[in-house]
């Protein structure tokens, strides 16, 4: 970028002002393209404001398997005419874990092939229609719409407004090239053979990297073309050349993504190349082709722009077909060739795992991407605290009895909880802090009240290990006191807070919905019974002087921080492991038990 | 006339019912039978044990199952009546 911004940039615009001052017709094409790629930024702007529901849910339901992944692609890059629009969101959800690896190049095929019904359109009835008619009322009813208060009204406005500039950009290019014609015969410079097609392969990649859109440097090609400003063969090597520079999208978007956006954006890259060596290995009989199809659906022998986009489509396909097979092998590939740092660095300092900038671009997968990290936490949470009641975390996680795992120790001596927090939780949960700022910019209100209970569920992990760490002293006193009254309760409260991290556990890793209702349950009755303060045993203890005053005080105390571990770390699992997406959402709260119903139960069992 | 209150209006006029209600209730009655399932398990398993700790916990399994049972009836009722 340091090197575009320096030297290139200067360059073009350099050679931009020398190209208006010297002729009006390149002035007209010029802002064809630029107002056709504003056009293209106000689509993306209408686009992404309805990102927050539907694109998403389909997004998330439809790249199961790797056809669904393809034909997303085509389909989603056919309706927005933006294969841009449809990698940005791609990488988005990948960095967000939302979707895997091979789904997002598929996704990324089917969006190289959907991209090739921008040359159809513009080729069938964009150059024979007078679509500047239809831009003029697009771009009033779409600015209209742009001035409402509701979301969606905005973003149809920027769709039409979007739609509006796309017409009256080629509207701008057609008449340019027209103009020129009478005045200079570009075609004169055509090339042919090998050496022409290398030579505008090279410019279609050069003209897509600057305009950062195939699509534009199609329609530019479609309309020179046209106007019979280049030959048949370099539009088709310009296309081939347009294919590869449209990855430098993706390349820019995956640079502040993780590493899977990266290698997706490797991919892209990848299937873009083999795609064009294909076509340019091939030419002549992907030509012969172009022939035989455009003379079984009737297209005119000297209708150029129709082939054109009949040559893009069937280059595309050819590369998908090549490709499609090898998809496997390529994840892998990318895998051992583009590796994740360390989760944990040198100095044992945990990092963010789905935190990037590249979820930052839709509401959707901010929110996955932060609910993710923040079960991340969890696991991390999860194992200091297990660790601080020293217990082994695999232990706890198994089928082996209680009692076993509690006479298990994790260490001989307790673990250093403050330590352990510096190094595995500080550093995450300030980052899941700091990014809920800035995502709770792009979000609607429902988002920003999910986004709320996210973290008020990371606070509760931070404070269920802090309770933990005040806890552990008197855990590690009274564990081997020779008062076996007080020893028992502190065992007690070991005991409960195992199960309660089992049940958590449990909880966590059921795909079951009613093993969670249930285990919720259960851990909100447990915390009831387990208040020695509420259900007497404390007062016994003091009453009958089993226990000094020191150690009822004590006991008081650490009961209390044993509750708010129990408290929390149901309310965290409520809000982290109850699907919040299904139909279930709204009445869960009513199924829930309330403190009538625990009352009750504690009462059968007194 | 917001979207909202015009999308309303069409589900009204044409006594289409939500298709978030006919969600909820569906989700519910399949989250009722599978608790349905779970009672009679363990109630099989709580003939069959004999372990004193192993059957209070079943006991309890069994009142908190019976309890959502009868919190998902009475919220498939009330969503019925909507």
């Amino acid at each position: 970028m340091e090197v575009y911004n320096k030297l290139i940039l200067p360059v073009i615009l350099i050679a931009l002002a020398y190209g208006f001052w010297s002729s009006s017709n390149f002035k007209e094409i010029s802002s064809g393209v630029a107002i056709f790629l504003f056009g293209m930024l106000s689509l993306e702007q209408g686009f992404k404001s309805f990102t927050g529901g539907l694109l998403d849910k389909i997004l998330k339901n439809s790249t199961d398997k790797l056809y669904k992944s393809v034909t997303f692609g085509i389909v989603s890059t056919s309706l927005m005419q933006s294969s841009s629009l449809v990698s940005v969101l791609t990488i988005s959800f990948l960095g967000a874990g939302l979707i895997g690896l091979s789904q997002g190049i598929g996704i990324i095929f089917g969006a190289n092939l959907g991209t090739t019904t921008g040359a159809w359109l513009v080729a069938a009835y964009g150059l024979k229609v007078d679509i500047a008619a239809y831009a003029m009322p697009m771009l009033v009813f779409g600015v209209v719409f742009i001035f409402q208060k509701s979301a969606s009204l905005k973003g149809v406005g920027y769709i039409l407004t979007g739609l509006g500039f796309l017409f009256l950009g080629i509207h701008y290019m057609k008449e340019g090239f027209e103009a020129f014609k009478s005045a200079i015969d570009l075609s004169t410079y055509a090339i042919g053979g090998y050496k022409g097609l290398f030579i505008f392969t090279l410019i279609g990649v050069f003209a897509t990297v600057v305009m950062q859109s195939s699509h534009a440097t199609l329609v530019l090609i479609i309309t020179a073309l046209a106007a019979g400003q280049i030959s048949y063969e370099n539009a088709l090597a310009l296309a081939i050349g347009a294919n590869v520079g449209t990855t430098i999208t993706a390349i820019i978007g995956a640079m502040s993504s993780n590493i899977e956006g990266k290698r997706l954006a490797a991919a892209h890259l990848i299937f873009n190349l083999v795609t064009a060596f294909i076509a340019i290995a091939f030419i002549y009989q992907i030509i012969y082709l172009v022939e035989l199809v455009a003379e079984a659906f009737g297209v005119a022998n000297e209708n150029y722009t129709l082939k054109l986009a009949i040559f893009h489509t069937i280059f595309n396909t050819v590369g998908i077909v090549v490709m499609l097979p090898f998809i496997n092998k390529l994840v892998v590939f990318l895998e051992k060739t583009l590796k994740a740092k360390a989760p944990i660095d040198e100095v044992g300092y945990d990092r963010v795992l789905y935190l990037n900038d590249s979820v930052l671009e839709f509401s959707q997968s901010a929110l996955a991407a932060i609910m993710k990290e923040t079960k991340h936490l969890y696991e991390n949470s999860f194992e200091i605290i297990a660790h601080g009641l020293n217990l082994k975390r695999r232990k706890i996680a198994s089928d082996v009895d209680l009692e076993v795992v509690l006479k298990n120790h994790y260490a001989k001596t307790y673990v250093d909880i403050e330590d352990f927090y510096h190094k595995r939780i500080k550093n995450v949960y300030g980052e899941i802090i700091s990014f809920s700022a800035k995502a709770q910019a792009i979000m609607s209100p429902e988002n920003i009240a999910e986004l709320y209970k996210l973290k008020l569920a990371s606070r509760d992990l931070v404070e269920a290990i802090k309770d933990t760490k005040h806890l552990q002293k008197n855990l590690i006193k009274y564990s081997s006191h020779p008062n076996t009254y007080i020893q028992e309760q502190y065992s007690n409260i070991r005991m409960n807070l195992a199960e309660l991290l089992r049940d958590i556990n449990a909880i966590a890793t059921t795909q079951e919905e009613e093993t969670t209702l249930l285990l919720l349950s259960k851990v909100r009755l447990h915390t009831q019974q387990h208040d020695i303060t509420s259900n007497g045993v404390l007062d016994n203890l003091i009453r009958n002087k089993l226990i000094t005053n020191e150690m009822a005080t004590s006991l008081m105390n650490d009961t209390v921080y044993a509750y708010n571990i129990h408290t929390k770390l149901c309310n965290m699992a409520e809000v982290l492991f109850v699907d919040r997406s299904g139909d279930l959402r709204a009445v869960e709260q009513d199924m829930h038990i309330s403190h009538s119903d625990i009352t009750q139960i504690l009462e059968k069992k007194d | 006339m917001g979207v909202k209150k015009f999308i309303n209006g069409v589900i009204d006029s044409l006594k289409i019912e939500s298709f978030e209600l006919k969600g909820k209730k569906k989700s519910l009655k399949t989250l009722l039978c599978k608790l349905k399932k779970r009672r009679v398990e363990v109630l099989k398993e709580l003939k069959k044990e004999d372990d004193e700790k192993k059957r209070a916990a079943l006991k309890e399994e069994y009142e908190l199952v019976s309890i959502h049972i009868k919190n998902g009836k009475e919220k498939l009722n009330e969503l019925k009546k909507s």
